[in-house]
């Protein structure tokens, strides 16, 4: 399994917080999501090109919406199944790592 | 409620974002943006978007490369890419590799040559101020002819100048045994007179140079070694000085070691004085420096007039010749300037046909896939995505030729060198440095940017539209792009037909060189000389009597057919032309150059019988021919014409010299070159201006008490006629030697008829020639890659018509001949030029191949013949180039051709 094969943290971010909005998702809703749950203070053009990457990936696909009354379109992403898959192997990696390390962490 | 984000930071994401995602982003700001200025205000929402705006910028960075290239390409895609579309046209990638490779390969080689000669500096200080002095062939004339004779050496050296100082030089000898250590080896011994080493002024790396105390009678010997030999004989060892050398049966004391820039062949320099009184170099290297204050021209004033007045006042002891100077750069180890100019020539000339031709190719591949190409232009492609693919295999065949160039160039230093630096080994080559593979790193990218990107700026200012419509109207080519192709054939055939004719002297050279009579059948001859040295048979008595012996044992063998001993004695020659000058019984002094002796030989009975040369008047020598009879001799044909011409020259008288034995004249021999070698001789025997030989039988002359030679013995060589094959009469004298003495070595082996040619084409195919010639193959493959190239750019764009004209019911036949007329055609205005070209060059061209007195062996290039001949073979390139690719797209499906639209 090269490097290429695992994700970077901001794209773990992204892609778990599109998990947790149970999918499919905007922009908005995302950036929303990840200032919510982590109070990082991420940039919506940041969270664009990491979504454009991991489509590119085939982790993500997007779809554009219709424009609802009055409003407007929106690019509305969803997990596909390797992303499912990528996100699964980061974890597990994650908490092989972390067993090593020992109680007095915990 | 009418707040809107900053105007100027909506621009910022704007162009910041990736097209696709723009709208979605600027939505998802702007309803950030209200939700913030609802619930902190418009001052803090204002901010986050500002905020926001500016860190889409680097992400802008990032995703504007993407855009460029879309995430499917990256440089290493591009090239796998790259690779795999070269891979599935063999040919067209072997050939574009191949030419580049050759191109630089011969670049980078010239370059290495260029920078040596050109740019490192002088080994000697105030190079400028040195000049080297050579014999001319008469006094008055600045051609130098040769290096100097002993006596006038040694005059000079004792001779107070008023233009030069330190008038000093070394000797050229044969290479010397040399005994200290394990197995003998030889190396070259240059004595040295004068204070040569303080006139060229470098000082020794290792210890010091030969001192005027050196030069004293009753010095010990000592010797000063090249780098070279130091490296290589004494181990590169810091204690090589003290070392003892043994050689000539003396001791000579290593005293310094030479910085490698001042010599590169392996040598040992030691006094003149210090070598036994037989043993004398018969050539001298001058070399001198200019008084203060003195110019170039005063110098060889001053040398060009004494010389002259030394053969005024006594013509026999300076054998007629004059002398002059030429600036030590021109004349040094710098190599043949001239022939580095033209090198550059050739060079330049490969590399600009090459790059032509190599641009037509990738023009036609752009060509192929202009469709494709236009579409993708249509839909928005920008240039580079367009042609980045042509790009990268462009790229691809620049690296890779350049990488075969420097193989290449390495590969060949010894040709280099041996061209340039006339017939020294690679180690008078530089060596390829760092630099060359930059230059040749260099070539490669520059390749690349021509070949690359030309179809780029094609297709920048392609008018897709025009394109097509045009594809779709069938038209295969407006007037403008036909006339355009005309134009390259056209050069393209006028350079082929300027290379063809350089070719066609070159062969004709070539032919000349090679069907010289010789006078005897050398291509049965094997000639073999042990090496005498080495296994220490000294002395002509002992030498002649083991060559006797072998030449015994080998007679009885049934592979061979006749046995030929001989020895020159002419070695002399032309440094002591007094012996060599004919005196005859009826007196008649020498009136010209050509009633000297050439070449002086004691043989055996039975040599002109194994030699093959016919016997006109008289008798060969016999074993009754000893030291007892009357001295006699034989001579070729010439020599009785010149000197007694319609009288029987049998019975008549001459010596050699005023001191000479006079000599019986029994036999006349047909004219013959001389033996062992040819160059001058044959040349001579051509124009029918040669010398005459003069034969000795050996039993009257070696060892015999009291008999006089005219000058230092060689040593006998053995030849043996093969009855049928030269490879078995070759080992019947290998087999007959280890009988007759099992540890000798052999210092020449070879058929006579090898090692003449080897020393004549070595001698006679100049630099000039081979290079030129080489040249003119390497130019002449590119110039019919270019013409097929532009020929298949023809017919690629007819590929329609043809298909329809096939589906129409024309014959294949037919086809190809209208395609073969039409490039004919078009070929024809070039031929024009060309031959033009070639009549207008026809004095230019043969003094580029070869040496002066070759090219009076050549045809003239105005002769119809030669210029018919040479049409000929370019219209046949022309016609073959035309058809292959025509070939092929006739045997296309005509539905395939069609759908080609």
């Amino acid at each position: 399994m090269g490097s290429r094969d695992y994700l970077g943290e901001f794209e773990q971010v992204v892609l778990l917080a599109l998990a947790g909005l149970r999918e499919p998702a905007y922009g908005t809703e995302i950036h929303r999501q990840i200032q919510g749950r982590t109070g990082r203070d991420v940039s919506i053009p940041a969270v664009y090109v990491t979504l454009r990457r991991m489509e590119v990936k085939g982790l993500v696909a997007s779809e554009v919406t219709r424009p609802r009354q009055g409003g407007r379109s929106t690019r509305n992403y969803h997990l596909l199944p390797m992303g499912r898959e990528a996100l699964a192997r980061s974890r597990a990696m994650l908490e092989r790592l972390w067993e090593e390390v020992g109680p007095e962490w915990a | 409620m009418g707040l809107r984000p900053p105007a100027l930071a909506r621009i910022l994401v704007r162009f910041s974002a990736c097209l696709r995602d723009r709208d979605f982003l600027l939505g998802d700001l702007e309803e950030r943006f209200c939700e913030l200025a609802q619930r902190h205000g418009s001052r803090t929402a204002r901010r986050w978007y500002w905020k926001q705006a500016l860190s889409a910028v680097p992400w802008a960075v990032a995703s504007h490369w993407a855009r460029l290239r879309p995430t499917s390409w990256s440089p290493l895609s591009g090239i796998g890419e790259a690779a795999r579309n070269l891979a599935r046209t063999p040919i067209f990638t072997g050939v574009s590799i191949l030419s580049v490779g050759i191109g630089v390969g011969l670049a980078v080689s010239v370059f290495t040559v260029a920078h040596a000669v050109f740019f490192t500096p002088s080994p000697y200080p105030d190079p400028q101020q040195l000049v080297t002095i050579w014999e001319t062939q008469r006094p008055g004339s600045h051609q130098k002819s040769d290096y100097l004779r002993p006596a006038r050496m040694q005059a000079w050296v004792e001779t107070r100048m008023r233009y030069l100082t330190g008038i000093s030089g070394y000797g050229l000898m044969q290479d010397m045994v040399l005994e200290s250590g394990g197995t003998p080896t030889r190396v070259a011994v240059r004595p040295v007179l004068g204070d040569w080493f303080g006139t060229l002024g470098t000082p020794a790396v290792l210890g010091r140079v030969l001192t005027k105390a050196d030069h004293r009678p009753g010095a010990e010997s000592a010797a000063v070694v090249s780098w070279a030999f130091w490296k290589e004989q004494l181990g590169g060892r810091s204690d090589a000085l003290g070392h003892v050398l043994h050689f000539l049966k003396s001791s000579f004391t290593v005293v310094g070691v030479m910085p490698p820039t001042f010599d590169t062949d392996a040598l040992v320099w030691v006094p003149e004085e210090s070598l036994p009184a037989n043993l004398k170099a018969l050539a001298w290297a001058g070399v001198a420096r200019l008084r203060p204050g003195s110019t170039q021209r005063q110098a060889r004033q001053e040398i060009e007039e004494r010389s002259a007045a030394q053969v005024a006042a006594d013509s026999a002891r300076w054998g007629g010749f004059g002398a002059t100077t030429l600036p030590m750069p021109e004349a040094g180890r710098s190599g043949n300037r001239s022939a580095l100019w033209m090198l550059v020539g050739v060079v330049v000339a490969v590399l600009l046909i090459g790059l032509t031709n190599l641009t037509t190719l990738f023009l036609v591949r752009a060509q192929e896939r202009s469709v494709n190409l236009a579409v993708r232009a249509s839909l928005g492609a920008n240039t580079w995505q367009i042609g980045r693919g042509l790009f990268m295999e462009a790229l691809l065949v620049g690296l890779g030729g350049a990488a075969g160039g420097v193989l290449l160039a390495v590969w060949g230093r010894g040709v280099t060198a041996s061209l340039v630096f006339s017939g020294s080994g690679p180690s008078a080559m530089p060596r390829l440095g760092l630099l060359s593979v930059g230059v040749a790193a260099a070539l490669g990218v520059l390749v690349t940017l021509v070949v690359g990107l030309e179809p780029l700026r094609r297709l920048r200012v392609i008018d897709v539209r025009d394109l097509l419509q045009r594809r779709t109207a069938g038209s295969s080519s407006t007037r403008g792009e036909r006339r355009g192709r005309d134009v390259m054939v056209g050069a393209q055939v006028a350079a082929c037909v300027v290379l063809v004719a350089t070719l066609g002297i070159f062969a004709a050279a070539y032919r000349s060189y090679t069907h010289i009579d010789v006078g005897y059948d050398a291509r049965r001859l094997v000639e073999a000389v042990p090496d005498y040295e080495v296994a220490q048979i000294d002395g002509a008595v002992s030498q002649w009597r083991l060559a006797r012996q072998i030449g015994d044992r080998v007679a009885h063998d049934p592979a061979v057919a006749g046995v030929a001993l001989w020895e020159e004695v002419s070695e002399a020659w032309p440094y002591r032309p007094e012996l060599n000058a004919v005196i005859g019984d009826s007196p008649r002094p020498p009136t010209s150059y050509y009633q000297q002796i050439w070449a002086y030989y004691e043989v055996n009975p039975g040599f002109f019988r194994s030699m093959g040369i016919p016997l006109l008047k008289g008798r060969t020598f016999t074993d009754a021919d000893n030291a007892s009879s009357p001295p006699v001799a034989i001579v070729t044909k010439n020599g009785p014409d010149a000197w007694w011409p319609g009288e029987n020259p049998l019975g008549h008288r001459i010596k050699l010299g005023r001191n000479g034995e006079w000599l019986t004249i029994v036999g006349v021999v047909a004219n013959t070159g001389i033996l062992g070698s040819m160059g001058r001789g044959l040349l001579a025997i051509r124009h029918g201006t040669h010398q005459a030989l003069l034969f000795r039988p050996a039993r009257q002359t070696v060892g015999v008490q009291g008999a006089w030679k005219p000058g230092v013995g060689n040593t006998p060589h053995i030849a043996v006629r093969a009855a049928r094959d030269p490879a078995a009469a070759a080992r019947a004298v290998r087999s007959g030697l280890r009988s007759a003495a099992p540890n000798i070595p052999l210092k020449t082996f070879s058929t006579l008829y090898q090692g003449q040619m080897h020393g004549w084409i070595a001698d006679r195919l100049e630099v000039g020639g081979s290079l030129v010639g080489a040249g003119a193959v390497v130019g002449l493959l590119l110039a019919v890659l270019g013409i097929a190239g532009v020929v298949a750019d023809g017919v690629a764009r007819r590929t329609p018509e043809i298909g329809l004209r096939v589906a129409l019911g024309a014959r294949a036949v037919h086809v190809l001949s209208s395609i073969a007329r039409e490039s004919l055609l078009s070929a024809l205005s070039g031929l024009g030029a060309g031959l033009i070209l070639v009549i207008v060059l026809r004095n230019v061209i043969p003094k580029v191949v070869v040496d002066t007195e070759t090219r009076a062996l050549m045809p003239r290039l105005t002769d119809p013949r030669l210029l018919a001949a040479v049409a000929g073979i370019v219209l046949t390139i022309v016609l073959f180039a035309a058809l292959v690719p025509a070939s092929r797209t006739v045997r296309i499906d005509p539905a395939e051709a069609l759908r080609s639209e």
